[in-house]
């Protein structure tokens, strides 16, 4: 029962083995082989899920892996509450986004490459959540962004999708490396990178109280967290986010709302024992958290790609997320990690069938009045817009409510920036509700329609869950979900409730959607044009993304590329120069270089291969294809090898 | 120790016996249903494997001559599962299809017996017996496609050298009788150590080594190896490089642990020479072949020196022994891999010529990726098993201050890195005559799967293998 939990990574595993090399023969039933295999696992996590919430117990199965003299290597699977509750949510979520996309893959030619490589995904995203030590995490962590990678530039013969591709890779490769060294670090400092022995560990070295070892492990925590920066796609590495939607919409759902990009803050979250000892590292983790929330929905606030908006959703929810972890409000950052992972998957899902039933168009400026058209759509959309707005009792209410309950208590700032944030996100997500679903529809020649069954009850699932999941985690239930977590203790900050908090939180979303009601209903009030000209130089900015990916273009990539230029030309010119400017004698000293080259250097590499050569030819001449040569040689060696062991021996 | 007690001992080797008078038997009476006859066989290798676990307590069977020990059931595990792969290998070998396949696996699994006896033989008549009885049997499957001169070309100049050796190796024995009264191993061993050295002995010593030489292809009694291994039937090619040669080492670590008391006779120069001279020799010849069978001919010539490195250094380290163990173990699933592949393509296109493996990758895309880790596997890349061989080999160099070995070794693997790239280049970047997809027959694909795995699975979780080849005391 104990290695139940190792199981569940590995049915998608077998799953991708499985499609991967038989795509061709399995055609449309690859999609039955991954989706059984999720299917599987989803039953699988159910039950470690509720032995674990019966219990209290933290399940856990390990084996030896490698042993050098005295120091073994253990590899395994550790499941506690977080654990149990993040493997039901990404099964739950990964098996719907999989029937969706059953539906939206249809008559695609590589249908059967997309479920290997979101088999893959899934393999890799709950290893990551299973592993009991950081190298199998980082193993899994990996895993997911080759399959990002893969996903993003799933259409790679669009040349957006492959540079969102390459984007997505290189960005968040500089995280990864983050996260490698800081892992090395915290092997080298605390001598193990399994969890339950940091636990014990990292405490009592930073009760050492001894200055270089506290750097040593501040510096870990934040270059871990750096790995999450990368993953999580929090400012500054947020870049590659909002082009990964390039990718087909069931991989953004999935990857990049709801899972992979949660990875990042379960990295947070599981090795928080560090953070816990390091308030420096926290308080790092709680600002790059807030500005990220507040950055990206300024940003959602004024794009026009339907799926772009919910990108930069995504960035600011996570933002959220991280902020959460930063001010020490555990439970509520990962009871709001559950919640956004249902309404934001619904959330993508319903844009998806939304471009699906509009024929691949993405400008919310051409749709409007899909209300009558796709009514399950519409409905499913509207409960989701209304879940991350924050109107009780929806599930994005109570999550995001204990978060700023946190901020509140901890950092005032933070909390007016949050509150903010919650006043713009209701805003934003309306704006987008209103521009696609109300009012008449903008561009006349597209004949939208409804999506196929397949599609839609994933949706309706969602957003039962979208809508109720919020209950078993409010104070109504006594905060349910935030305690069979097993917080530990020193992550158990507790904040006493509020209504100060609340009634404003529920003012700003009301607010928030009353503006967005007056600028885009059917017949608006304000004109968006004139607010638009009146924030001038704001709007441009917001529009324009603050121009972070021109400023990494100016500062960075292109500076690269210049260097690469010049360190060429200047090894051509120093060449060149060398040659004209030295005359004859430089000539000569090259010429002697060359002679030297070819005769020493070279010539002792094919020296040594045609010895090899020239013996391998010399040997080859024993094998007569003569069997009685052979017998002679034979007898002839043995001979040598008596009197030669007779005469060493004296 | 009664009989009945006794021949419980043997359950494993009973139970194969029966499946292969079994397989004989079906094979007389029904001729129809030929096609059941390998599964038959495979099926009873299995259940024998599956046996060795109930039969692993440690005894002394049949007054001494055989005896059940940790070395034995290891190397039974080795023989058996090696013999199953090439089972498999020969079902889908086009040219052995239909072709007195009863006779081919009766002999196939009466190897098996023989090697199963042979590595718990503690007795030099029984060492004897065990040992014909495994040749006689690679004799005929090497020959059994009499109707290709090649075949019986190799059969008859592997029979014929194989007569020479085993004759030494019995005149070799004989003199050790004389010498000591005894033909039990032990009791060599205690006569030995009061009698010491003399060239008696030491003439014992060489003339039993060349029996057992020529079983493991060691230079220079590999001379029949090449040519042999290029006429047999490919499976049996594979079945001679790795279930004979494991059955060779088994009883050389016995005879040189057991019988032979180093303070009496030190072996380990003599061994020391032979081992670099054989993976050496080895690998500059392999260089130059141009028929896949003959490379890895050769190339399993060079891997048996590797083994020989761990042999030679059993007595200086503890790592000695388990690391020749771990090597053996890689080595079967790599070289069995590898062999796999090449019967796939020799199906297709009839060739076992390194230039028709050209542009191979684009016509069967998983044989070449297969090839290609079986390679890089056997040049010891990690994260594969022949890493992870190689390191446990490099370790115990080091511990036990063998530094020239290490040096030795290092440079061999250089340039056997030339030629098993040669292949992969040959496959993946040079173009080939045809574009036609190649097909793999269902039992080689379980072939290469399962070899696959082994080569994937050892190079990424050696522990519990280490764990299995370190169980080894043998007479310490």
């Amino acid at each position: 029962m104990d290695f139940l939990p190792a199981l569940i990574p590995v049915l998608p595993l077998l799953a991708f083995a499985v499609i991967i090399t038989n795509g061709r023969r399995l055609g449309w039933s690859a999609c039955l082989v991954a989706v059984g295999a999720s299917l599987t696992s989803a039953v699988l996590a159910a039950l470690v899920y509720s032995r674990v919430l019966l219990s209290h117990e933290t399940l856990a199965w390990s084996f030896e892996w490698v042993r050098w003299g005295e120091t073994a290597l253990r590899m395994g699977v550790r499941i506690d509450g977080l654990g149990a509750l993040m493997l039901f949510m990404v099964t739950v979520v990964g098996t719907l986004i999989e029937i969706y996309a059953i539906g939206y893959m249809a008559g695609d030619k590589t249908f059967s490459r997309f479920f290997a490589f979101v088999s893959l995904f899934m393999a890799g995203m709950l290893g990551l959540v299973v592993a009991d030590n950081l190298l199998l995490l980082f193993v899994s962590w990996e895993i997911m962004g080759l399959c990002s990678y893969f996903l993003i530039g799933f259409y790679f013969h669009r040349p957006s999708a492959a540079a969102a591709g390459i984007k997505a890779f290189i960005t968040t490769r500089i995280g990864d490396v983050g996260l490698l060294i800081g892992m090395i670090l915290l092997w080298w400092t605390a001598g193990t990178l399994r969890f339950d022995e940091l636990l014990l560990a990292v405490p009592a070295l930073a009760g050492l109280g001894d200055a270089h070892v506290d750097l040593m492990l501040t510096a870990a925590a934040l270059l871990i967290f750096v790995g999450t920066i990368g993953k999580s796609a929090q400012f500054p590495l947020h870049v590659w986010l909002p082009d990964a939607m390039e990718g087909p919409t069931p991989v953004s759902a999935l990857i990049h709302a709801a899972t992979m990009v949660a990875a990042g803050v379960f990295l947070v979250a599981r090795s928080f024992i560090l953070f816990a000892q390091f308030p420096a590292a926290l308080t790092v983790v709680a600002w790059v958290g807030g500005f990220t929330a507040l950055f990206a929905a300024l940003i959602a606030l004024t794009q026009n790609d339907i799926k772009r908006v919910l990108a930069y959703s995504t960035l600011s929810q996570l933002g959220y997320m991280v902020m959460a972890l930063g001010l020490g409000a555990y439970a509520a950052g990962m009871f709001h990690l559950i919640t956004h992972a249902f309404f934001k998957a619904l959330l993508f899902m319903g844009a998806g069938a939304v471009i699906h039933g509009f024929h691949h168009v993405q400008d919310m400026r051409r749709m409007g009045g899909l209300w009558g058209k796709m009514p399950w759509t519409a409905w499913t959309f509207l409960v989701a817009t209304l879940a991350i707005s924050g109107i009780p009792p929806l599930s994005g209410f109570w999550s995001k409510d204990e978060i700023l309950l946190g901020a509140f208590h901890e950092s005032p700032v933070l909390w007016v920036a949050g509150t903010f944030t919650a006043f713009l996100t209701a805003f934003y997500m309306f704006r987008l509700f209103f521009m696609t679903f109300t009012g008449r529809q903008r561009d006349g020649e597209i004949h939208a329609h409804e999506s196929p069954a397949v599609m839609i009850l994933p949706l309706v699932v969602l957003a039962v869950g979208a809508a109720l999941l919020g209950i078993p985690g409010s104070p109504w239930m006594g905060l349910w979900v935030q305690h069979s977590l097993d917080v530990p203790a020193y992550a158990l900050a507790h904040h006493h409730h509020s209504n100060l908090v609340m009634g404003l939180s529920i003012a700003v979303a009301v607010a928030g959607i009353a503006l967005a009601w007056l600028m885009y209903a059917p017949r608006p009030t304000i004109q968006p044009a004139r607010v638009a000209r009146a924030m001038g130089r704001l709007y441009t900015l917001s529009l324009n993304k603050f121009h972070i990916d021109e400023i990494y273009a100016a500062l960075i990539i292109n500076p690269t590329r210049a260097l690469a230029r010049g360190s060429f030309r200047f090894d051509l010119g120093l060449i060149d120069g060398a040659v004209n400017g030295m005359g004859w004698l430089q000539r000569a000293l090259a010429s002697l270089k060359g002679l030297f080259d070819k005769w020493v250097v070279d010539g002792i590499v094919n020296l040594l291969a045609t010895i090899v050569q020239a013996l391998s030819a010399v040997f080859g001449l024993i094998q007569t294809g003569r069997v009685h040569n052979y017998l002679l040689l034979a007898s002839l060696g043995a001979l040598v090898i008596a009197c030669l062991t007779w005469w060493n021996m004296g | 120790m009664s009989y009945a007690e006794y021949l419980a001992a043997i359950g494993p080797e009973i139970a194969l016996t029966i499946a292969a008078l079994l397989v004989m038997s079906i094979d007389a009476l029904w001729p129809r249903s030929v096609r059941a006859i390998p599964w038959i066989g495979i099926a009873g290798l299995l259940v024998t494997l599956a046996m060795l676990p109930m039969f692993r307590a440690e005894r002394v069977a049949f007054s001494g001559l055989l005896v059940i020990d940790p070395l034995a059931v290891l190397f039974k595990v080795i023989a058996l599962i090696s013999v199953i792969l090439v089972a498999l290998l020969s079902i889908s070998h086009r040219p052995l299809r239909g072709f007195h396949e009863g006779e081919y696996h009766t002999l196939l699994l009466f190897f098996a017996v023989g090697l199963m006896f042979l590595v718990g033989a503690a007795h030099l008549l029984m060492i004897y017996l065990a040992l014909e009885m495994v040749s006689l049997a690679a004799y005929l499957l090497t020959g059994h496609l009499k109707l290709d001169p090649r075949s019986s070309e190799a059969a008859l100049k592997y029979y014929l050298f194989g007569a020479l050796c085993s004759g030494l190796f019995l005149y070799g024995a004989s003199i050790l009788f004389g010498l000591t009264g005894t033909l039990h191993l032990d009791g060599i061993a205690e006569a030995v150590r009061a009698s010491g050295l003399s060239a008696a002995l030491l003439a014992a010593l060489v003339l039993m080594l060349i029996g057992l030489g020529f079983k493991i292809a060691m230079v220079p009694f590999h001379l029949w190896a090449p040519d042999a291994y290029e006429g047999a039937p490919t499976p049996i090619t594979a079945l001679l490089s790795v279930a004979s040669k494991a059955g060779g080492f088994a009883v050389l670590l016995r005879v040189l642990a057991v019988a032979f008391p180093l303070e009496a006779l030190d072996w380990q120069p003599m061994l020391w020479v032979l081992c670099v001279v054989t993976m050496s020799l080895g690998n500059v010849i392999a260089v130059r072949q141009g028929n896949i069978k003959r490379l890895l001919a050769y190339s399993s010539i060079a891997q048996a020196g590797y083994v020989l490195v761990g042999v030679v250094l059993m007595r200086q380290t503890p790592a000695g022994l388990p690391s020749a163990m771990i090597y053996l173990i890689a080595y079967l699933f790599m070289n069995i891999g590898a062999f796999a592949v090449v019967i796939v393509v020799s199906n297709a296109l009839g060739s076992d010529k390194i230039e028709d493996y050209r542009g191979l990758a684009r016509r069967a895309p998983l044989a070449s990726a297969s090839l290609a880790v079986f390679l890089v596997s056997l040049t010891g890349i990690p994260p594969l098993a022949g890493f992870i061989g190689k390191f446990y080999l490099f370790a115990a160099t080091i511990d036990a201050h063998a530094y020239w070995l290490a040096v030795i070794m290092g440079v061999n693997s250089v340039v056997a890195a030339f030629y098993y790239f040669r292949v992969v280049r040959a496959m993946y970047l040079d173009a080939g005559k045809s574009e036609e997809p190649i097909g793999t027959a269902r039992p080689l694909q379980v072939a290469v799967g399962v070899t696959l795995l082994g080569t994937f699975v050892i190079g990424v979780w050696p522990q519990p293998f280490l764990l299995f080849a370190a169980a080894l005391p043998l007479g310490f």
